[in-house]
């Protein structure tokens, strides 16, 4: 399995793509920091009575963050996603798989191996992104979110469920096919995500259950609410400011949910396996 | 036996890949496996490999079930589309595929320097594969596929991109790997090169075994003589008759089927001994290519 690792990360490594994407992050932490460093400065230059200013602070620099960790949350599942859309399907088209399979190794090493070698990419690049965000938004503002740790742990396991199930979708569909049904999943779990906030700001119990549901087929968007709340509401910030905005988290999901999203990854993992020993594909 | 399948088959849904295949090849064997397209060949192989399960039927590789691991590295196989990382070194893809076979490392430099002479690309093993001709890329993969100095070499169309020079230089590492005793299962689509290389034949059409011999057996079907010739009588025919060859005439045409080879001249001795004049005398039939075209045509035998 090893061998398999090394290479998938050799892989990632030579591809142009790499470059790009993490010259286009710069740009994306640049714009942010920009953003934030006007927020920071319009507060601070207003002398008016301090209780109101802090007020107000403490409701934007959530936000703020928020903000930054949603849309930074969607690059590193587009990019979870576009990382393996083509992982199998493409070295089965390309006809690369027909020397790896005969070898002696398990179909469950080659699933893995790719895995665990995109995963530690992924691992690497969500570390710096997510850790970028929170260090821009204290340096500018001097807000500080409580509980990195654990909402670091909800990140990468954004991006790494991702890409269990753009694994388990290269083994059985053609990249493009795979890349738009991974892409429409992740859609509608970020939909259900917001019409479950929505519908319990309104108390709508049929938007709940939609929302709930969505959940379930693809449990991305709990994983952000999870993180968001761990980030947002703990020992530094006593005000629940998780009813504002659709960043924020309504009612944080629950324990059962992460057990649920664990055992999805595993699945999915599982079943990647599963199908590419059938050889489906493979004919 | 170092490969041998009993009642193999392959169905997807209602088509067939193959059926009941029964195959069997000892060591040091080269062993041809020949048929039109689509008949199966690939399918065959490709469960062999362990890319596809078979629906039913059984097979063992080196005396052991398909599916072990350990034979695995005694096995090396050249895929009929192959197709190579093109970001990888020539040297990184032996490299890599070395370490898939669990070469000791002691023995991974010296095996990769082997077989990049083996297939004469020693000196273009630092370039990226994205810079090999279609001919190069074969000639790394049979490079890998020779590895780890297999028992059993696996090699579908292996010349299918390669030049006349390049098609010979195949032929001696199968020759080469004979002569070492390893075992060497070949489909090829070049009837010619099974024949220079191959002791034993199976052809298969239409999902199904229709021929499984030694060359020798296969080639010697009957063999049909077209022959003209003048002045035929009765008496000529009858002495055919007796022994025992069937004909056909036409005016000057006549066509006799003989068993062996040995009985070509014994034809002629007793024609011109009844007074025919020989003007032509062509053995046919007697060749792979005209038993795979028989064999394969619709409604052949």
């Amino acid at each position: 399995m090893g061998t398999i690792i090394q290479l998938t990360l050799k892989e990632v490594l030579r591809r142009r793509i790499f470059l790009v994407i993490a010259l286009l992050t710069i740009g994306f932490l640049v714009l942010y920091g920009v953003a934030l460093y006007y927020t920071g400065k319009k507060f601070v230059i207003k002398p008016t009575g301090m209780s109101a200013n802090d007020a107000i602070k403490l409701v934007i620099y959530p936000q703020m963050l928020a903000l930054g960790l949603y849309f930074s949350s969607m690059i590193v599942s587009l990019l979870a996603i576009f990382t393996a859309v083509g992982t199998i399907s493409g070295e089965l088209d390309s006809g690369i798989l027909h020397s790896i399979v005969p070898k002696p190794l398990r179909r469950g090493e080659i699933v893995l191996g790719k895995y665990v070698g995109y995963g530690l990419i992924l691992v690497i690049y969500t570390s710096i992104l997510f850790l970028s965000i929170i260090g821009l938004v204290y340096f500018f503002t001097g807000y500080y979110a409580g509980n990195i740790i654990p909402a670091l742990l909800y990140y990468l396991l954004l991006s790494l469920t991702l890409l269990a199930l753009a694994m388990l979708g290269s083994t059985m569909l053609s990249t493009i096919a795979n890349g738009v049904a991974v892409f429409m999943l992740y859609s509608i779990g970020t939909i259900g995500g917001m019409m479950e906030q929505i519908a319990s700001m309104m108390n709508n119990e049929a938007l709940t259950n939609i929302g709930i549901i969505s959940s379930l087929i693809i449990p991305t968007d709990a994983i952000y609410r999870m993180m968001i709340t761990s980030v947002l509401l703990n020992d530094s910030n006593p005000v629940n400011l998780l009813n504002m905005g659709p960043f924020g988290s309504q009612h944080p999901p629950s324990e059962a949910m992460m057990a649920y999203i664990v055992i999805y990854l595993l699945l999915a993992l599982w079943g990647a396996k599963k199908v590419l020993k059938e050889g489906y594909l493979m004919a | 036996m170092v490969i041998e399948t009993k009642y193999l088959t392959k169905l997807y849904g209602n088509k067939l890949g193959c059926q009941d295949i029964c195959l069997s090849v000892s060591e040091g064997q080269v062993f041809g496996f020949l048929g039109p397209n689509g008949a199966g060949k690939s399918t065959l192989v490709k469960i062999l490999m362990g890319l596809i399960t078979p629906t039913s039927g059984e097979a063992r590789l080196l005396g052991r079930p398909l599916g072990d691991l350990e034979v695995r590295k005694r096995i090396g196989f050249l895929p009929e589309n192959f197709r190579y990382q093109d970001w990888l070194t020539g040297y990184e893809l032996l490299s890599f595929h070395a370490d898939l076979y669990r070469l000791p490392p002691n023995r991974k430099e010296a095996r990769i320097k082997d077989v990049l002479e083996m297939v004469g690309l020693t000196g273009r093993e630092g370039h990226r594969i994205r810079t090999y001709s279609r001919g190069m890329q074969q000639r790394i993969g049979l490079a890998s596929a020779l590895l780890p100095d297999p028992d059993l070499l696996f090699l579908d169309e292996p010349t299918s991109a390669l030049d006349p020079l390049g098609r010979k230089e195949v032929r001696e590492i199968i020759l080469h790997q004979k002569s070492r005793g390893k075992t060497v299962f070949l489909n090829s689509h070049f009837l010619s090169e099974v024949e220079l290389v191959c002791d034993r034949v199976a052809i298969i059409k239409k999902s199904q075994v229709v021929a499984q011999g030694s060359l020798e057996e296969l080639r010697s079907g009957n063999i049909t003589l077209d022959m003209r010739v003048g002045g035929i009588t009765e008496g000529l025919l009858q002495a055919l008759d007796q022994m025992g060859c069937p004909h056909k005439r036409e005016g000057e045409k006549l066509w006799v089927e003989v068993a062996r080879e040995e009985d070509i001249p014994l034809v002629a001795q007793r024609v011109v001994q009844h007074g025919g004049l020989i003007y032509q005398l062509t053995p046919t039939g007697n060749s792979l290519e005209n038993l795979f075209v028989n064999l394969v045509e619709e409604g052949g035998e």
